[in-house]
């Protein structure tokens, strides 16, 4: 076969996810995509691809992270979550991140380092079915530059991350099934932002501010006022949260 | 008109700034605490007009509503003061130290969005973003001397547009 710039070029062996990686595509999320539809890819199937030409994060910000510098995959997975649950496919994403990479999580999509440096994000695509998010695509951005890995991302890098992000993403889907609340508890003790001040942009307009002190049951990032006003913020409404240094910052 | 002792303006813009702060962050019973017996009243019509129950306001007015009750309510008011900043910069507000003193002895603290933009363009001078207008309520107090707490009366909002004068 001719080598197409689509062709993959590593197949997984037996017993690892079946992964698929290209030179060079428009984002990970279309190619798992379009394996997920028309081949009903397996559980932990995963797409690498080196160059995006697209790539976007969540709510289609561009990803800027220079190719040789960028690591891109994307997890298919099928799920069992009830579609009110939706939201806590973010945190399994989250936390899956943090485990394959040993970054910190935000919330409900940037990664950082201990300095509080943005260093990569998760994004998520779901397709409903009746009552419950049958499929979804997790996807993972980091910027090699940030990690402790070498400066340039080469294939190694990338298949290892992937592979280890893929393996993350099952076992944390699995606990999400099973015992929600210590997924919950591993996202709250490796997030930076829970307990801390945080302000949450909203869209399309507005903020919440308050203390970040975890997230619910259901997914969604409870922030708390001094006087103890509770609020619970879905993914779907929310821009960005940042961490708040003062009062009024 | 009540009497104001020295210093009386200041503990008037602490609780101004008080009350802007507890909106940006969502202390709902701070906010409460902070309004003044007239303010309550109209944020309780308000409610009433849109339809919360009587006695359910009865049970605010009286200070009798349950924890659940009190929250839902006051989460709508926070959201609702949020709403009126929502022209403005939270992070750049700032109450203003120098008040108008209005003639029922209320006092205006104008708020102000610290300016962004090189002085050329603004000639230096913040953003006019509406006002605190507080109020001075007497406390009894036999053995010293009278004493007043201030309360917030209204916020009167408005987009920061123009530098303020």
């Amino acid at each position: 076969m001719p080598d197409l710039p689509l062709q993959p070029r590593l197949q997984g062996s037996t017993g690892d996810p079946e992964i698929r990686h290209y030179p060079v595509a428009i984002s990970v999320e279309q190619l798992a995509s379009g394996w997920l539809r028309s081949e009903n890819a397996a559980d932990g199937s995963t797409v690498i691809v080196d160059h995006e030409i697209g790539g976007r994060q969540r709510l289609g910000i561009p990803w800027k992270v220079p190719p040789e510098r960028s690591i891109a995959c994307a997890v298919a997975l099928h799920t069992l979550v009830r579609a009110e649950d939706e939201a806590l496919l973010w945190t399994v994403a989250l936390v899956a991140a943090a485990r394959a990479a040993g970054v910190r999580p935000g919330w409900p999509d940037l990664l950082f380092d201990d300095g509080g440096r943005v260093v990569g994000s998760v994004s998520l695509e779901v397709r409903f079915g009746p009552g419950t998010v049958d499929t979804a695509i997790v996807s993972l951005r980091l910027d090699a530059a940030a990690l402790d890995t070498p400066l340039r991302a080469s294939t190694e890098v990338r298949r290892s991350m992937a592979v280890r992000f893929s393996s993350a993403v099952q076992d944390t889907a699995t606990t999400a099934g099973s015992d929600a609340d210590k997924l919950r508890a591993e996202y709250n003790q490796t997030s930076l932002l829970i307990g801390s001040r945080v302000r949450a942009l909203l869209l399309p307009q507005g903020e919440v501010r308050g203390i970040a002190t975890g997230v619910s049951g259901s997914g969604l990032l409870v922030v708390k006022s001094a006087t103890g006003m509770i609020e619970q913020l879905n993914p779907i409404s929310v821009l960005r949260v940042e961490l708040v240094s003062s009062a009024r910052s | 008109m009540s009497a104001v002792g020295p210093g009386a303006h200041e503990t008037a813009h602490e609780t101004a700034q008080a009350f802007i702060d507890a909106i940006v962050w969502g202390e709902h019973l701070k906010i409460w605490n902070l309004l003044s017996t007239d303010a309550r009243e109209y944020v309780l019509a308000a409610a009433s007009r849109k339809g919360m129950d009587a006695v359910a306001i009865e049970r605010g007015r009286q200070g009798t509503w349950n924890g659940d009750e009190a929250d839902m309510f006051l989460r709508s008011l926070v959201h609702g003061l949020r709403v009126d900043l929502s022209g403005v910069d939270l992070d750049q507000l700032v109450v203003t130290s120098e008040p108008r003193i209005l003639e029922n002895g209320d006092l205006r603290f104008e708020l102000e969005c610290l300016s962004t933009l090189p002085d050329a363009l603004t000639g230096g001078a913040n953003w006019a973003a509406g006002a605190v207008i507080v109020c001075s309520l007497p406390v009894a107090d036999l053995a010293g001397p009278p004493q007043v707490e201030w309360r917030v009366q209204r916020l009167v909002p408005r987009p920061a547009t123009r530098p303020a004068s």
